[in-house]
């Protein structure tokens, strides 16, 4: 990220904290929304399911947005909260891959996948909801295993083992 | 992988029911602040509206809508087989429920019933004001006379 962007951001935070219009909010919401729209849809497949996060997420980030102190860009902190609603939206459908499991049933992932993504959107999509948050969060938005267990409350020792067992699936899917 | 970390725009809609929600939670402040006066006026006209409807008649009151706080829109109310099951006494509070609700977000809004003519399926409407079409499609998803099984076309007003 650039030093500019990050100014403008900040800008922006600082300017709708200072007036709360709606304005202001319409700018955060265009310019971050498409990714947090696109993790939540990656995490659930289901496309009403990520517009709930969606909105979810909005709720409590403009309510917290006072407190954020840009420890990390706003973006990734905004992707905290998206994974924290799609935890908490999908608390009874959240499975792993284990040994006594090792076929994944998904739900087919209904977006408008780009072309040269296609297949592979559509693997990830088959993956065990645990294994395949996971898996996102690591080799698709750049987390660390620490981090992967602070959001998911689990052990890193089990997000590295999440993510060796999601990988192993998918390239038997893709092949 | 990380090149698979592709932004994916979310439904148009959306945007407005987000705000929509941030508004009645007032974690944001609508775009045009309209004063106590117009606000009490915009209600009171909603409530003779559900008065009115009780009674036989939908008189509503006129109240002028702003003109300078974008589009307006007509939510034309169509009978349905489906909707005539419904009682139309049983349905006044959740109209008014729902106007004072729409009012509450921000938006101004207006309607009207029309008294019956036997062949005809347009049964009333109302009037809002909303900063676009997807907007408008918005709030007529959540009007009581879609989930009761009636029928809402949407038109825009050439203003003249």
């Amino acid at each position: 990220m650039s030093i500019g962007e990050d100014l403008d951001d900040r800008a922006l935070v600082a300017r709708f904290l200072g007036t709360r219009d709606e304005a202001s909010f319409r700018m955060l919401y265009r310019r971050y929304t498409p990714a947090m729209y696109g993790l939540a849809l990656r995490l659930l497949s289901r496309r009403s399911d990520a517009e709930d996060v969606v909105q979810e997420a909005w709720i409590r980030a403009t309510e917290r947005l006072g407190g954020f102190r840009w420890d990390a860009s706003i973006r990734t902190w905004l992707s905290s909260i998206v994974v924290n609603c799609c935890r908490e939206a999908s608390r009874t459908d959240w499975r792993w891959i284990s040994e006594e499991n090792p076929a994944s049933e998904g739900r087919a992932l209904a977006v408008p996948a780009l072309e040269l993504t296609v297949d592979v959107d559509r693997a990830i999509a088959k993956l065990p909801s645990g294994c395949r948050s996971v898996f996102v969060l690591h080799d698709i938005e750049g987390r660390t295993h620490q981090e992967i267990g602070t959001l998911l409350d689990i052990d890193p020792g089990t997000s590295k083992s999440q993510l060796f067992h999601a990988r192993r699936h998918l390239r038997s899917l893709l092949q | 992988m990380s090149e698979f970390r592709h932004d994916i725009d979310p439904p148009a809609a959306l945007e407005e029911r987000v705000v929509a929600r941030l508004r009645s939670r007032g974690l944001v402040r609508p775009a045009k602040q309209r004063s106590g006066m117009v606000v009490a006026a915009v209600t009171a006209a909603v409530m003779c509206l559900g008065i009115g409807y009780a009674a036989g008649l939908w008189h509503g009151g006129v109240v002028a809508l702003p003109l300078d706080t974008g589009p307006e829109f007509i939510l034309l109310l169509h009978d349905t087989p489906e909707l005539a099951a419904n009682p139309a006494g049983g349905r006044v509070e959740e109209y008014r429920r729902w106007a004072q609700q729409v009012s509450a977000d921000g938006y101004a809004i207006r309607g009207e019933k029309l008294k019956d003519v036997p062949g005809q399926t347009l049964a009333g409407f109302f009037i809002v004001q909303a900063p676009s079409r997807e907007a408008a499609e918005a709030l007529a998803a959540t009007c009581p006379h879609a989930r009761l099984g009636g029928r809402i076309e949407i038109r825009e007003i050439d203003p003249t």
